[in-house]
């Protein structure tokens, strides 16, 4: 015991002299919010859309009003496919929708009526908007047209209305979700070093010639690191709710709880990177690949998991920052939803103590393997 | 009574075999001295004794314990200062103290057992650390580091104490204080084994073990092999395979052009501040052209700041120097031209092989594309590295690294040669094969300025400078430097000129 708190003692002191580790925990936090905050919109306001209509019938023109007059959607007409085609490849739209000539004709006769809508898949998240702008827009007319008895009998009338983020502003889940990259940072990026650099300043050489077991060693690192990370939790979470003022539905004493076993599964991947590679460069190299990169781009906070292919849908099944970001947008968003909170909870808790017996079993007492 | 017992240890690293079925018996409350070539397997042995490397053959038992299934309870009786020392250079000399007295079950707390208590203020008295107590164990110089790194090692009064060269790069005075201070903090049931590249600090043991590519070649008290530590290092090289000095091939296929110059080396007044605080002062010297001066002085003295500001990597704040009569502050490229360089920290890349680092300096140097592959093949060959040309740098042994770096220095044939502590860790035979190129290169007309550590490496030297606290407290030939100190041999001159410039 006397050992293991002379090891967080040391260690706790070599944090608090490293500009980096303060660096990494408490002013990256704020330069990310500001990012998230101010330099990042996912909201797409007002897509460009061509309109091809081919029906002249009058109702279809009120509908093709009624592109030009949504707050979301900037329209251009057309005439030909050709130049659909081509404004789309030049990107000044970014879809289009092709009204068909029998489109009124078969509405009349209550039969289903086609509506062609391009969207431009090299950009998988405005295609998503253009479809869905579509589709609201067409069914918002078609519910105010003469046709609304068709509508009646064969269509659910579809209101959008959407919880837990009414103006859908994409901050309030966005910059929740950033804390899981700090945390990451913290949890990854920092200790992966830590176990390198005593090998490589040879410290731990002489550690292993005293009384010291690998227990302590392990513990020694993720004890310190661990207050480290949960210290700058706190910090995040007030700068999210008392400086950017985002929105909090949740209970704390489970949203730290829960950050509490993100943090020890994040330590468990760096402190593993550490102990197996031993050198500062290429773990802090492993540590942005297999630990950072993942959280960024398959953690679902900036693309959507269910939109990724099949392959990294599994993926991202192994990548800790998933299952927190799930959880903690949840948390701060719609709050109390235990579902989420368990099942999130229960695979960091899986996760984290499958690394923490690696990291154990991985901590060698001696020079060699 | 014995401390430990090895029988027929075999240890290899892939196909290298680092220690070749050996056996030894250290004796209970002596000073074994470990002594040996690089690679010779010294570090591997103090390893395997204490459990961080495991044998591939052979038994070993220490203090009644296997070290490779009973680490643990072995740890609890021994103290190991590690090449690195070990120490955690982001803490404080009193921290480091502290986290090791735990470490190692020492009880340090201020409760009322006086005797404990005293146990952290005795170990600061002993390495005169008390007034740096608070400072960051990475700010230290090297001797006060090595110091510290021993006290840590001596920390819980172990039975058995092991160093693996604690005095490499450390001036004489400090090397003096690191010995003093391990006779008197042990007690006489303690076994301490050393290993060590300085041959009368060996002498000076009860016992000397001198190894040879994993084996023992001597095993025995140092006093009967030879009774002065001269003949000792003599009788060492010896048992070594002897080392006859041939012609230096170096020095005959060194492409010098004469110079009408008198003074090749000239320092003027060199100076250098860091706030209030002078690194060098007043720093005043000629050297002659052919001439091999000495710097010497105590680790933190300035030498290699001087060195740095003398090559132009470093600005002086005052005052100047020239090479070949080019003023190194106005013309710093100009002047470097005419410099072969050998930095104190092995300054290669050391994941390129021999050969790449060669011919990446003979670019670096401008020298003409036509000559340069000859040229590289010439000092290859020159510099015996033929074997090695393909491995990397990082991969050689330090005697090897050390004659690389040599060979980058001079690859473009400069008339001026500076070689900050080029024999630091290296052992006697590379050593002697070292200078033994210096002063053939400066008998062709090579003017070279040299630090060292080595008092005997000193003798070697047309003039000396002794360096203390920034400034030069004496300059002259090694004879005349003795004299006026009233000594004997280089290092009592040396510590008793540093005592009486009472600083």
């Amino acid at each position: 015991m006397k050992i293991l708190l002379a090891l967080i003692k040391k260690e706790i002191r070599q944090i608090l002299r490293d500009p980096s580790s303060i660096i990494i925990a408490f002013v990256l936090p704020i330069i990310s919010f500001l990012i998230y905050m101010y330099g990042i919109n996912l909201d797409s306001v007002r897509i460009t859309m061509g309109i091809k209509n081919d029906d002249s019938s009058p109702e279809v023109a009120t509908l093709v009003k009624s592109f030009g007059h949504s707050k979301y959607v900037n329209s251009i007409n057309f005439d030909n496919m050709e130049d659909i085609e081509t404004a789309i490849l030049r990107s000044k739209i970014k879809g289009a929708i092709v009204i068909p000539n029998d489109f009124s004709t078969r509405l009349s006769r209550e039969q289903n009526a086609d509506l062609l809508v391009i969207t431009d898949g090299s950009e998988v998240n405005t295609a998503n908007y253009v479809q869905n702008y579509a589709f609201s827009i067409a069914n918002q007319w078609l519910a105010t047209s003469k046709y609304r008895g068709g509508l009646q009998k064969n269509l659910v009338n579809v209101e959008s209305r959407t919880w837990y983020n009414p103006d859908l502003n994409s901050h309030y889940f966005i910059v929740p979700g950033s804390i899981a990259i700090t945390m990451t940072l913290i949890g990854i990026l920092l200790t992966s070093l830590v176990i390198a650099r005593e090998w490589e300043r040879g410290t731990m050489e002489a550690l292993l010639s005293t009384k010291v077991r690998a227990i302590h060693i392990v513990l020694g690192k993720y004890i310190p690191y661990f207050l480290l990370g949960m210290t700058s939790m706190t910090f995040n979470v007030f700068l999210c709710v008392c400086v950017f003022q985002i929105p909090f539905h949740g209970s704390y004493l489970i949203l730290f709880t829960i950050s509490g076993i993100f943090m020890f599964t994040s330590l468990g991947i760096g402190l593993m990177i550490s102990t197996v590679l031993k050198n500062q460069f290429i773990a802090s190299m492993a540590a942005l690949s297999i630990g950072f990169m993942p959280a960024l781009m398959l953690s679902g906070l900036l693309f959507p998991i269910n939109s990724m292919p099949a392959f990294f849908q599994y993926l991202t099944m192994i990548i800790p920052p998933r299952y927190f970001i799930a959880f903690i947008e949840s948390e701060f968003m719609a709050g109390g939803v235990n579902e989420i909170r368990l099942a999130n909870a229960f695979y960091l808790t899986v996760l984290g103590l499958i690394l923490f017996a690696g990291v154990y079993r991985k901590t060698q007492m001696r020079l060699e393997a | 009574m014995r401390t430990a017992t090895i029988r027929n240890l075999t240890r290899k690293f892939g196909n290298t075999v680092a220690i070749d079925n050996l056996s030894l018996y250290i004796e209970k409350g002596r000073i074994t001295g470990l002594i040996g070539a690089d690679g010779a397997g010294k570090t591997t042995l103090l390893r395997t004794i204490i459990g961080l490397l495991l044998p591939d053959e052979g038994e070993i038992n220490v203090l009644g314990f296997n070290p490779e299934k009973q680490k643990d309870e072995l740890n609890r009786h021994i103290g190991y200062m590690p090449q690195k020392f070990g120490l955690y250079e982001d803490l404080t000399v009193i921290e480091n103290l502290k986290l090791y007295a735990d470490l190692k079950g020492v009880d340090i707390s201020t409760s009322s057992i006086a005797g404990n208590e005293s146990v952290l203020t005795r170990m600061l008295e002993f390495t005169a650390l008390a007034q740096f107590q608070d400072r960051l164990a990475g700010a230290l110089s090297g001797g006060m580091k090595q110091k510290l790194g021993l006290a840590c090692a001596l920390l819980g009064d172990p039975e058995f104490l092991i160093l693996d060269e604690p005095s490499v790069g450390v001036d004489p005075i400090s090397r003096r204080e690191l010995m003093k201070m391990v006779r008197e903090m042990i007690n006489p049931e303690t076994t301490v084994l050393w290993s060590t590249a300085y041959l009368d600090e060996a002498h000076s043991f009860d016992t000397a073990v001198v190894m040879d590519r994993g084996r023992i070649i001597f095993n025995g008290c140092p006093q009967d092999l030879a009774s002065t530590p001269q003949e000792f290092e003599d009788k060492v090289i010896e048992l070594m395979g002897g080392y006859s000095k041939g012609k230096s091939q170096i020095a005959e296929n060194y492409d010098y052009s004469a110079t009408d110059i008198e003074f090749t080396v000239e320092a003027d007044n060199l100076e250098k501040r860091y706030g209030k605080f002078y690194a060098v002062k007043n720093n005043t010297f000629k050297i002659r052209k052919g001439e091999i001066f000495g710097l010497l002085g105590p680790n933190g003295a300035g030498k290699s700041t001087s060195f740095k500001m003398m090559c132009g990597l470093a600005r002086p704040t005052g005052g100047t120097a020239r090479i070949m009569g080019i003023d190194i502050k106005r013309n710093p490229e100009k002047a470097r031209a005419n410099l072969g360089y050998m930095a104190q920290k092995f300054s290669l890349y050391g994941s390129l092989t021999v050969k790449e680092n060669l011919d990446f300096f003979a670019l670096a140097y401008n020298i003409d594309i036509a000559g340069k592959d000859k040229k590289i093949k010439d000092i290859i060959d020159v510099f015996g590295l033929n074997e090695y040309a393909n491995t990397k740098a990082e991969e050689l042994p330090l005697g090897l690294k050390q004659r690389l770096s040599m060979a980058a220095a001079l690859i473009h044939n400069p008339p001026v040669l500076f070689l900050d502590e080029p024999t630091s860790g290296v052992d006697v035979l590379t050593r002697r094969d070292f200078w033994n190129h210096i002063t053939s290169l400066s008998k062709k007309g090579v003017t070279i300025m040299v630090t060292t550590h080595f008092m005997d490496e000193a003798e070697y030297c047309d003039r000396i400078s002794l360096f203390y606290k920034g400034e030069t407290i004496a300059i002259g030939t090694p004879a005349e430097l003795k004299q006026k100190a009233g000594a004997k041999d280089m290092e009592t001159a040396f510590i008793n000129l540093i005592r009486e410039s009472g600083k």
